[in-house]
């Protein structure tokens, strides 16, 4: 393929984090990753902050860590509440590893506008 | 973030030791090459295996150490590397004469070491960097990214597509080695960076026996 004829616009718009280079997951996707960290055994964790401040090293808590939590339904539904309490802020889930005591993954969730 | 690069081989134990300890101090990452390890650890007749090295390496101090990649133009046994890259990230390495771990290693909380994976990997030994390496790991690609025929930023977004696409599929439980063309492919669909990646890199082979394997007895 001649590459001369098929440059493009190279991806140039700031990214969140993980998964920032993929396309918006569906639903069922979402479950997946989170069924992945419960899997894991590490705690999630969720935090949510206006899309002013992404770059800040510190989110905000939603709640507290759902230390040990191991119902999905929980966590998705801890999620939509977040959601609906900050509609204009991003969303993420952390997966925290107490083993290595750092996180294991975090993606965004809810992307805020 | 501010990194120093240095080969620990060539500068010496101690020079690495008082570097990593001055790097501790100062908030400074402290990258290590083993330029001269082949000379050490490939010879079946004499020298050590490069296990101990790098087991010398994590108690000397260091962020990030390369190692063989399995895949790609710097070779290395398989199981073998996963034997020494269990001796730089674990708290505790169980005996697997397999893996060439002689004996039960207890680290402690003796801090852990990345593995770095380099040399000649691309876009399609991903899958296969994310399934030996897992977590916790450094992958390098140089010729991979710069080499991209829209250039370095299109190559960086193609390699960065394969990653998170690979672990996507990792983490929602699909066997990313076995089914790693159809999840290169999938994600090409909605990344015209990767699908450029995946063609210009798609005959590049590196074929050769390993020569530091394991040379256990019965």
């Amino acid at each position: 393929m001649p590459f001369q004829s098929t440059v493009g616009d190279y991806q140039t718009v700031a990214t969140l984090e993980t998964f920032g280079f993929l396309p918006p997951m569906t639903q069922e996707e979402i479950y997946d990753q989170i069924a992945y960290i419960i899997a894991q055994g590490w705690s999630p964790v969720i935090e949510h902050v206006h899309p002013s401040g992404s770059m800040q090293t510190y989110w905000s808590y939603w709640k507290l860590p759902f230390f040990g939590e191991k119902d999905l339904n929980l966590i998705v539904s801890e999620l939509e509440a977040c959601h609906r309490a900050y509609p204009d802020h991003h969303v993420r889930i952390i997966g925290y590893d107490a083993y290595t005591q750092s996180q294991g993954t975090a993606f965004v969730v809810f992307q805020g506008r | 973030m501010p990194i120093i690069m240095h080969d620990y081989i060539t500068g010496g134990f101690t020079a690495n030791t008082g570097l990593a300890n001055w790097c501790r101090k100062n908030g400074m990452l402290l990258h290590i090459h083993r330029a001269m390890h082949a000379v050490i650890d490939r010879h079946p007749k004499h020298g050590i295996h490069f296990r101990v090295l790098a087991k010398c390496l994590r108690l000397s101090g260091g962020d990030q150490l390369h190692t063989g990649t399995v895949v790609g133009k710097l070779e290395g046994d398989r199981q073998t590397t996963l034997g020494y890259i269990d001796n730089l990230r674990e708290s505790f390495v169980p005996e697997d004469r397999s893996r060439g771990n002689f004996f039960d290693q207890d680290w402690g909380s003796m801090p852990g070491v990345f593995a770095v994976a380099s040399g000649g990997i691309h876009v399609w030994h991903m899958p296969a960097l994310l399934a030996i390496f897992g977590d916790d790991s450094c992958l390098q690609f140089g010729g991979g990214t710069h080499g991209h025929p829209w250039g370095s930023a299109a190559g960086a977004a193609a390699n960065r597509v394969a990653l998170e696409a690979c672990v996507k599929a990792r983490n929602a439980g699909r066997e990313i080695e076995k089914e790693s063309r159809d999840i290169l492919m999938e994600a090409a669909k909605h990344s015209p960076e990767l699908a450029i990646a995946l063609e210009t890199w798609k005959e590049i082979k590196f074929e050769f026996d390993t020569v530091d394997k394991l040379d256990v007895q019965g």
